[in-house]
């Protein structure tokens, strides 16, 4: 590598070396384990549709348990990369081509981990197509009412076009490992399917021209959508009765609350995947930085809205809403709520130091702190809002049950299954973006120089 | 404005390799203010300003999906009113049946993902991308580090034109590899037309 910074030889070459290169035994190790947790969430699945929803800790007063916390806490690791992806874009940040493509590959994996949880949810999974505007066996259509039909149109208008997305990012890149596939049996393979996958993209003016208008294009659509489908979910919550529920204040909450997960799950696999694939030219401290800025921002959003709360609480003079945030404070499950504030709040406060911010180990206990707490934060707001609605005789105490355990160490098995993979099949950086933006960065200091 | 490099596809051709991209868009400049017009240029990624110097027209895919947006938009729109007030009326919550503020999510959620779809298809439409096998580029190199301006002639007629222009090497290429729109190359102004044209804007 040049003082100057890699050559554009040197960045295909880093980027795709991966790729061609047998996987380590540390791969090899953390796949075996993310993979065995992915099938105890398949082998969950499975009891469920033999025994029914019975197998989990839910009850008639806490109808959302596990499922509805984990999928807020999924479609929120989801939202912050389409930030990273599309947002930055649009406000022309080009740091974001550093790590644009592995927070864009979160998002899609995120997404279809939370879509499990709600289909999973209704009960009968086997006619989970009847959400789907469609005329069914009565000749019914859903009710578009309903917000819980909202919520599928939401969820697959973001996850469709999340998808979408990240495949038109891919091209060029696919492009530059067909043309680098060596010419062995196995490489030969390789280039087939990436030549296919490719969808045969030469890089012309005229396809660039164009390609450069549908990526931003993107940008502008998923923008709205993102923001739009994650308020939907925090309507759902909002339009309904349940002390703890019915604020205003929660489309904004859940967005900003999403933002924040989602860097801290983008800081703690940027931080390994960094070191363990040589990428430290790629993905600086400077880019870690900066999104531990941007989680530092709206994790102060997040400890305002959480302020806003309990005094909407105390102001609506309601014994129901005064009643429900007592009971996150000095109940009997309060513990769920204090850890979260450690976690959000608390351990959060070591980013306003630049020296604490540059720092992979602060980062990545900022990371795990920010995620258990945010997964914490779904569970008060959801659990802990219906073990003390308005009803005391309805009012009981939820519990995970094994099964539930599985369901969500599955989880995360089946995304860190799915990254693992997207490590060894697609450069983690975008090779085309990133050399546009190094480059030319290079090209500028010299001319200063 | 001509799109100036709508190929002609009678060949042959010959490109120059740069490995610098400002000696790139320095040599396509040249060629069009030679008044070139059946040319091709390749780049490993976008190259700022080079749709400029090329001559080539605003893609047009932003206002089809805006237009597709719409579409979506009104589309849901009916297929709720015909759902909820025309073909099963019910009171749900106390509403009207034409309850249209409740519509609102569905559609806007309903005509961006068409947005987003036709979005994809478009941008494979116009690259005219479809799912081959056997792409092979001109160069490997131009998907990597190395950047080709491909002008009508063969390589002994243009190398001294692209090594005065910075090129390092001159291959010979394909009509096929040049064709950029070959869906619309019939379709392209000949040469002489393209230049009368820019005559009479001039």
């Amino acid at each position: 590598m040049s003082p100057q910074g890699p050559s554009a030889a040197q960045i295909t070459s880093d980027l795709t070396a991966p790729i061609f290169r047998v996987p380590s035994l540390a791969w090899f190790g953390a796949f075996a384990t993310a993979a065995g947790l992915a099938g105890l969430m398949m082998a969950c699945v499975l009891m469920y549709c033999i025994e029914g929803y019975g197998i989990f800790g839910v009850d008639n007063t806490v109808n959302w348990g596990n499922d509805i916390a984990s999928y807020i806490f999924w479609i929120g690791i989801a939202v912050a990369g389409t930030l990273v992806s599309s947002v930055l874009l649009l406000f022309r940040q080009k740091w974001r081509t550093g790590v644009n493509r592995a927070t864009e590959a979160m998002t899609v994996f995120a997404i279809n981990i939370a879509g499990i949880y709600p289909l999973i949810h209704t009960g009968r999974p086997w006619v989970d197509y009847w959400l789907i505007p469609h005329p069914n066996d009565l000749a019914l259509y859903p009710q578009f009412k309903s917000p819980i039909v909202w919520d599928v149109f939401a969820i697959t208008g973001y996850a469709t076009t999340s998808v979408l997305f990240f495949y038109l990012g891919l091209l060029p890149d696919l492009a530059a490992i067909r043309d680098r596939c060596p010419d062995t049996r196995i490489g030969r393979i390789q280039r087939l399917v990436y030549s296919a996958l490719a969808m045969g993209w030469k890089g012309t003016a005229s396809q660039w021209r164009h390609y450069e208008r549908a990526y931003t294009q993107f940008a502008w659509v998923a923008t709205p959508l993102v923001i739009g489908m994650h308020s939907t979910i925090a309507t759902l919550l909002a339009v309904s009765v349940v002390p703890g529920w019915h604020a205003t204040v929660f489309p904004p909450y859940f967005v900003s609350g999403a933002i924040f997960g989602g860097l801290a799950m983008a800081l703690l696999l940027l931080i390994p995947l960094r070191t363990a694939f040589k990428l430290e030219a790629y993905i600086t401290i400077d880019h870690l930085e900066r999104l531990a800025k941007i989680m530092l921002a709206v994790g102060m959003i997040v400890l305002h809205v959480y302020l806003v709360e309990f005094f909407f609480a105390w102001y609506s003079e309601s014994p129901s809403e005064r009643g429900q945030y007592w009971y996150r404070l000095f109940g009997e499950h309060n513990l769920f709520f204090w850890v979260m504030i450690l976690c959000n709040v608390v351990i959060l406060q070591l980013l306003w130091f630049k020296s604490l911010r540059r720092n992979l180990a602060v980062l990545t206990l900022v990371g795990v702190a920010v995620n258990v707490g945010m997964w914490l934060e779904r569970y008060n707001i959801i659990v802990l809002s219906l073990e003390r609605d308005h009803l005391p005789s309805k009012w009981t105490a939820y519990a995970f049950t094994g099964w539930d355990y599985m369901l969500l160490a599955g989880s995360f098995g089946l995304f860190f299954t799915q990254f693992l993979l997207f490590c060894r099949l697609i450069p983690m950086v975008s090779i085309a973006e990133i050399k546009a933006t190094l480059l030319n960065r290079h090209r500028q200091g010299a001319n200063h120089g | 404005m001509v799109d100036a490099i709508k190929p002609l596809g009678q060949g042959p051709y010959a490109a120059g390799l740069f490995a610098d991209e400002a000696s790139f868009v320095a040599a396509c400049r040249a060629a069009r203010a030679e008044g070139r017009t059946d040319l091709q240029a390749w780049s490993p990624w976008p190259v700022h300003g080079l749709e400029e110097v090329l001559g080539l027209d605003r893609s047009l895919i932003g206002r089809a999906v805006f237009t597709v947006i719409v579409l979506g938009w009104l589309f849901c729109f009916a297929l709720q009113f015909h759902l909820q007030v025309i073909d099963w009326p019910v009171v749900y919550g106390g509403k009207p049946y034409a309850a249209w503020q409740l519509w609102v999510v569905p559609i806007l959620e309903t005509g961006l993902l068409f947005g987003a779809i036709v979005n994809l298809n478009a941008c494979f439409f116009t690259c005219r991308l479809l799912p081959d096998p056997f792409t092979v580029l001109p160069d490997p190199r131009l998907s990597d580090d190395r950047f080709a301006l491909a002008l009508a002639g063969t390589p002994a007629e243009l190398a001294v034109w692209f090594k005065s222009h910075g090129a390092d090497s001159v291959i010979a290429v394909e009509v096929e590899d040049v064709l950029a729109e070959p869906v619309f190359a019939p379709l392209a102004p000949r040469a002489g037309e393209v230049r009368a044209q820019e005559q009479a804007h001039a």
